[in-house]
């Protein structure tokens, strides 16, 4: 059988076996129909059910193209049943007509004329039929590969996402924090047990907030929340650092109720300490601003720290930044904002604006009711 | 005499607590501090201390880089919360470091080790050791000291005949011994020149020079022949690397 070569890259050079292999019983009941009624004998009754049952299967060829004709041009479901209605019969008339130039090859055309009356309806009519069976069968096929296809796109689309958000959980808490705040508490606990108690109860509370926001795949928060947190966090720093990190608010308590996504204040304070801050022996300022204007939340974070071209920081915005400010345009687009003003010695800021929503708080705080063990928060 | 220590830490509270626990140990006199890395470069050059404490992550100038800048040869146990680069290096020159959070008994199990090196018992200077560390940590290894009963010991890297991961550590062989180091299978993959160290198998990196033969086994695996006579059955997918050798 002939195979050309844009259809076998379609379906697979193994697939078009097991279509011609179909074909073979096909082909053996004619042949079986035409020894039995008109007693040919076996060799010439194979040959004549071979030469009956190529044109057709020739044809399927093109009905397999055409589907996938129909389906890259996404034809409407009446358009395709008419196109294959009109090519379903074409293809029956035409196979009847090889069929019978077959005959006529043979037993001359007045001969061929009268054994196609008694058959050329059936045939005709066989005809479509097969090739309704064949239209059905591409579509099926390209169907369920569409949808494998589909399936793996949204499996790929989701390991995607679990990874960014676990990139974004690692860069929330990063080792250096957690391993230098943990060394700060063994070296209090006998030196300062009261500091050492009141530390480890703010340590407790961070971890918390960041696995439950994980745990119950919970976006927003309230600024006030999050600004919990972010006290938490920089107190915390402040332990390690002692006075080289100090620590200005201008927060708006009217912007307290505004709904935030979780852990969008945090990423800016760490990035201001970490070059702000840490590595300058005469330590720096971080200034925490929240105001409400008009239908906008504005949040800045400020340091006076050694700043960097803008150019620069915009070729290579950090992981935490770039995190932050890919996940406010996902969520709310234009309608979100997210710019740096920096230029050297002249310190860093973010400022990001969202649209103003007030929310109510959704996390219980964490003293007054603990969660239990084995009970779900619901997302 | 007492051995005198600089102590170098950023963090007051840390700092404090090194001071606070050196100063129980009665070997030890603490004769500087510093709470960046330059004031450490100047304070290590003015005291000509025998032992420093370096913490390597530090405003202006890290650990690694007062090493670099240091001319005198003290004995140094750093300081780090999370450097994994620098934890490898360490592990393969058996240099002594301090992985935080670490109390009493880890500052005064790696004191001990400090001790024997101090009182100078001829030992490769720890400086040296931690220069190559960081210089060389591009290029491939040539050779890794191992310690064995208090007591280092080089091993080329040609002398290296296999690795065998044995929990979280790795076993050298090496001349019939056998030498734990506290570093993954990975990070030796990572370091040893790929001409000569295979990857036969999970747990299994092999010298080639040290191979007597590869024989086939069954489910198209090899098993390795080593010189000494040890086999292992190299994994299907690692098999597959080697047929590639074969040509």
């Amino acid at each position: 059988m002939e195979k050309s070569n844009s259809s076998r890259r379609a379906l697979g050079g193994y697939a078009w076996w097991i279509y011609a292999a179909a074909w073979v019983p096909f082909a053996g009941f004619y042949a079986l129909a035409l020894t039995t009624t008109k007693t040919l004998p076996p060799e010439r009754a194979l040959i004549a059910g071979f030469f009956y049952v190529v044109p057709i299967a020739l044809f399927g060829i093109g009905v397999w193209w055409l589907s996938g004709l129909l389906e890259r041009r996404r034809a409407n479901a009446l358009t395709i049943v008419l196109v294959h209605v009109v090519v379903g019969a074409t293809i029956a008339f035409a196979w009847l007509g090889i069929e019978v130039a077959q005959i006529a090859a043979q037993t001359g055309f007045s001969g061929a004329w009268a054994a196609a009356q008694a058959f050329a309806g059936f045939q005709v009519l066989d005809g479509f039929f097969v090739y309704c069976v064949l239209a059905a069968g591409s579509h099926a096929i390209r169907f369920a590969r569409s949808l494998r296809e589909e399936q793996a796109r949204a499996a790929r689309a989701d390991a995607l996402r679990m990874r960014a958000e676990l990139a974004a959980l690692r860069g929330q808490l990063n080792p250096h924090f957690l391993f230098n705040t943990l060394h700060t508490l063994t070296a209090l606990v006998s030196r300062e047990p009261n500091t050492a108690e009141h530390a480890l109860e703010r340590f407790g509370d961070m971890l918390r907030y960041v696995l439950d926001v994980k745990r119950a795949a919970r976006e927003d928060v309230t600024l006030a929340e999050e600004l919990r947190f972010v006290r938490d966090y920089l107190s915390l720093e402040q332990l390690r650092l002692g006075d080289r990190l100090r620590v200005v608010e201008r927060i708006d308590p009217d912007a307290l109720d505004c709904v935030i996504p979780s852990l969008t204040l945090q990423p800016l304070v760490e990035n201001a300490i970490k070059h702000a801050v840490a590595p300058r022996v005469q330590g720096g300022t971080i200034e925490l601003a929240a105001a409400l204007d008009d239908d906008s939340l504005m949040l800045e974070v400020r340091d006076d720290g050694p700043g960097a071209n803008k150019p620069d920081v915009d070729a290579a915005v950090g992981m935490g930044l770039r995190a932050v400010r890919q996940r406010l345009e996902t969520r709310y687009g234009i309608d979100a904002s997210f710019s740096i003003t920096t230029a050297p010695r002249e310190g860093f800021a973010v400022r990001v604006s969202i649209p103003a929503h007030v929310g109510t708080v959704l996390m219980p705080a964490p003293s007054l009711a603990p969660p239990r063990e084995g009970t779900t928060i619901p997302a | 005499m007492k051995t005198r220590a600089v102590i170098v830490e950023d963090e007051p509270i840390a700092r404090a607590q090194l001071r606070d626990l050196v100063s129980d140990v009665d070997w030890i006199h603490c004769v500087g501090e510093a709470a960046d890395g330059l004031t450490a470069v100047s304070v290590i050059e003015s005291t000509r201390p025998d032992l420093v404490f370096l913490d390597i992550e530090m405003p202006e100038l890290d650990g690694l880089g007062v090493l670099r800048r240091i001319t005198c040869d003290p004995a140094v146990v750093f300081t780090t919360a999370y450097d994994k680069f620098a934890v490898a290096a360490f592990e393969l020159e058996a240099i002594d470091y301090l992985l935080k959070p670490f109390g009493r008994d880890r500052l005064y199990a790696a004191l001990d080790r400090v001790k024997r090196a101090v009182r100078g018992d001829g030992d490769v200077p720890v400086t040296h050791r931690a220069h190559e560390a960081i210089e060389q940590r591009d290029r491939w290894l040539t050779r890794i000291f191992v310690r064995d009963r208090g007591r280092l010991v080089p091993i080329a890297a040609a002398d290296i005949e296999r690795l065998e991961a044995d929990d979280d550590y790795v076993a050298v062989h090496s001349r019939g011994r056998r030498y734990l180091v506290y570093l993954g299978m990975n990070e030796f993959e990572a370091r040893l020149d790929p001409d000569r160290f295979r990857r036969i198998h999970r747990s299994h990196i092999v010298n080639l020079d040290h191979v007597a033969s590869l024989s086939p086994a069954e489910g198209m695996r090899y098993e390795v022949v080593m010189r000494d006579g040890a086999k292992i059955l190299a994994s299907r997918t690692r098999s597959r690397e080697l047929r590639g050798l074969a040509i």
